[in-house]
């Protein structure tokens, strides 16, 4: 059987693209015209919104953070100009976190000196724990407007031909030598380690296949390129890199690229909670661990891959003297002063590109008129922010995602570097609304979830039921928003299978929830993929035999 | 957050991405199929959460097959990836018992593709079995690669496939039956036991 099923999962890609032209020609047939109507808008905002939901999204593993409950507090923000929305704390924290999936309990919100205050859930560490973590007093907030960067985003490494070997944090065999790479172009500077965040971080809406990050702050103490850079970034590091390596040396040369401008926000996976960051950065992706070069005593020091845990495993001694003992390899080498590796990188990156590269101009950005309205429009707001991040691939653009009270909405606007196009992805969220609406954390918190039961599955006394996670989102659609919350459910038979659910409130103004079925709720939301498109029962579906 | 800025890469741009090892490949295929991967893993596991992880194994098996390969048909790409994948989880959550007998595809069912023999040096690699079956589809009628395709790769139910051809499920057993005798007579004449 098992050579029959891998035989059949060998057939030619032209036979499964022709599979699929004649499902095209059938599928039609069998639906109507409203299904197909509401399948497009549905697939229209699962585009849109699709990784914002990933956020939310209904895993079931208890093992793995999610971070869709998210409620938040913040700032009071004043002002137009975006250099004065971006006051050391004020940037800081936006919200805290609701829910661990096992526990399941609730959280309220709190302010960091803001006026939106509301409370606290005990559990949580308090907010002088983490508040300096962005724009603390470690870092230097850097007003947009004084931004006038040549930064590149390209990655500053070269030779991804084993590139992929560094990823995810595998271990070397004896055959395997550690990567080879070369200085690329990109921003490059020379600086340390002037704090590492405690806590883990993702990309909101990372799977399970992407990376944690842990945070630092690093000082710059030199720009070798790259024009303008801050004092000190906020720089996301893997986590399966040991960061406090770091702080073994003075001087590290480092490469990095742009991440996100103002307010970028991040999944603290440690705190369950959303942070914003202003002028957060990245190491290369596929090379982080070659973004950092170190040197003591102004002398290449190699220590940093040998056995110090910067990597789940180090380099073997031989492979490292080989891999140093080349300038082919890497554009530093044994016994270069950092002086050296500076004109080497120069040298390099002059000689090799002749032309821009794609690149996130924030200033260039905020020339155009209609961007400009962008700008003014995504202010931060009483009870929300919006998310922004650079984004580099087939033209550079910047997007603006709208969070209220930390959780995510499907609001979104990209702007294109290249002419300002600015797009909106939904329906705009509007003052008068927003203030209206009802903090979904408090739904969680004034609610008894162990009560509750999931709503698609008949549980019998052979079923374990236990709580996967809790979420929620601002939904807007057809002119309304709706706000949902979503309670996950694992439910496991004595069998040891198990199958996942989910029950759906919606939440009024006046803070009372009413449960809603999933396929009401996804007609009223316009199919937005928050509203999973999972069947459940799969302990009561018909064992199906073919003859 | 991915980025959901509504214009979806082409298929080659974001296999010009994974040439450039740049992890936005996999965000950029998530964006664009982990709701079609998704729907054939969950054919195969029935279970959110496995056929969540296997779309993510997905992701990292892409990450560390292009480069090299550069796949002509990116989608036909993951979708063998993610269905051998799961075929693969299903087989050892099977092995565990965690996944009702008969959500899948019986061994009687696949048997009847494939004669019995009891001598070993018979057993061709599955590569050639593909031979065999890739011949029979290309040869065959629109209607019955559909039904075979839907069935053993994308292990769809008998009741979906009639419902998406708008027949009943009578005619596509039917019609199955003939395709497994059809199959069967190829792998005689190929030799192939099993």
């Amino acid at each position: 059987m098992k050579k029959f099923l891998n035989a059949v999962g060998q057939i030619d890609d032209e036979l499964l693209d022709r599979y699929e032209k004649i499902e095209k020609m059938h599928l039609p047939q069998k639906k109507n015209r409203r299904i197909l109507k509401t399948v497009a808008i549905a697939a229209c905002f699962c585009i849109i919104i699709g990784s914002l939901i990933a956020v939310l999204s209904f895993g079931g593993n208890t093992d793995i953070p999610h971070y869709s409950n998210i409620t938040s507090v913040f700032e009071s923000f004043e002002g137009d100009n975006p250099s004065s929305r971006m006051p050391n704390e004020s940037s800081n924290v936006i919200s805290e976190a609701v829910s661990d999936p096992e526990q399941s309990e609730t959280s309220n919100t709190t302010s960091q000196g803001g006026n939106t205050s509301q409370s606290v859930e005990s559990s949580l560490p308090d907010e002088s724990s983490h508040g300096d973590v962005s724009g603390g007093e470690t870092s230097v907030p850097i007003p947009p407007s004084e931004l006038n960067h040549t930064m590149s985003n390209e990655p500053l490494w070269l030779n991804p031909v084993l590139a992929g070997a560094t990823q995810g944090g595998s271990g070397l065999t004896e055959e395997q030598a550690p990567p080879y790479v070369l200085f690329g172009m990109g921003m490059t500077a020379v600086g340390k380690v002037q704090q590492i965040l405690p806590d883990t971080y993702a990309r909101l809406g990372a799977s399970t296949a992407e990376l944690r990050y842990r945070v630092i702050v690093m000082e710059i103490t030199e720009s070798v390129y790259g024009q303008n850079l801050p004092n000190e970034i906020f720089l996301t590091v893997p986590s399966y890199l040991d960061v406090n390596a770091l702080l073994n040396y003075d001087e590290i040369l480092f490469a990095f690229k742009q991440k996100g401008f103002e307010n970028y926000v991040l999944a603290n996976e440690t705190q369950k909670r959303a942070e914003a960051f202003s002028m957060m950065f990245e190491t290369v992706p596929g090379y982080h661990e070659f973004c950092f070069v170190p040197f003591t005593d102004g002398v290449l020091d190699i220590s940093l891959w040998r056995e110090n845990g910067w990597k789940n495993y180090f380099y073997e001694e031989k492979y490292l003297i080989e891999f140093f003992d080349d300038r082919d390899n890497f554009l530093v080498m044994s016994g270069d002063t950092l002086e050296q590796a500076k004109k080497n990188v120069l040298n390099y990156l002059s000689d090799m590109y002749h032309t821009p590269l794609d690149r996130v101009l924030y200033s260039e950005i905020f020339a155009y008129d209609e961007a400009k309205e962008v700008l003014a429009h995504c202010k931060p707001f009483e009870n929300g922010i919006y998310s922004q991040e650079a984004y580099v691939q087939n033209g550079s653009a910047i997007f603006f995602e709208r969070y209220i009270y930390g959780f995510a909405t499907n609001e979104m606007i990209r702007i294109s570097e290249k002419d300002g196009d600015v797009t909106y992805y939904s329906e705009a969220f509007t003052e008068e609304e927003i203030k209206k609406l009802p903090n979904i954390a408090d739904f969680f918190e004034n609610t008894d979830i162990d009560s509750l039961s999931p709503m698609h599955t008949d549980i019998t006394d052979k079923l374990t039921v236990s709580k996967a996670m809790i979420a929620g989102k601002y939904i807007k659609y057809g002119g309304k928003i709706y706000s949902v919350a979503r309670i996950g459910w694992k439910i496991i038979d004595d069998r040891n299978w198990y199958c996942n659910d989910n029950t759906y409130f919606l939440i009024s103004e006046d803070g009372s929830a009413t449960l809603i079925d999933r396929e009401e709720l996804r007609e009223l939301t316009g199919g937005d993929s928050f509203v999973t498109s999972f069947e459940y029962n799969v302990f009561q579906e018909e064992v199906e035999t073919l003859e | 957050m991915e980025r959901n800025n509504g214009v979806l890469l082409s298929d080659e741009e974001i296999i010009a991405l994974y040439f450039d090892r740049d992890e936005k490949a996999i965000t950029e295929t998530e964006r664009k199929y982990k709701s079609y991967l998704l729907k054939i893993a969950y054919n195969v596991l029935h279970s959110e959460q496995d056929s969540e992880e296997c779309v993510n194994d997905t992701y990292l098996r892409v990450w560390n097959t292009i480069p090299p390969n550069r796949p002509k048909l990116f989608r036909a790409f993951l979708a063998k990836i993610t269905r051998n994948l799961a075929f693969d989880k299903y087989e050892n959550e099977n092995r565990k018992k965690r996944i009702p007998h008969g959500s899948l595809l019986s061994f009687d069912e696949i048997r009847d593709f494939i004669p019995d023999s009891s001598t070993p040096e018979a057993e061709l690699e599955a590569k050639e079995i593909s031979k065999v079956i890739n011949a029979y589809l290309k040869s065959t009628s629109d209607k019955n690669l559909y039904i075979f395709v839907s069935r053993y790769f994308f292990a769809m139910p008998i009741s979906s496939i009639a419902e998406r051809l708008g027949c009943s499920e009578a005619t596509v057993h039917k019609r199955i039956k003939a395709i497994k005798s059809e199959l069967r007579k190829r792998f005689e004449s190929e030799g192939i036991y099993i």
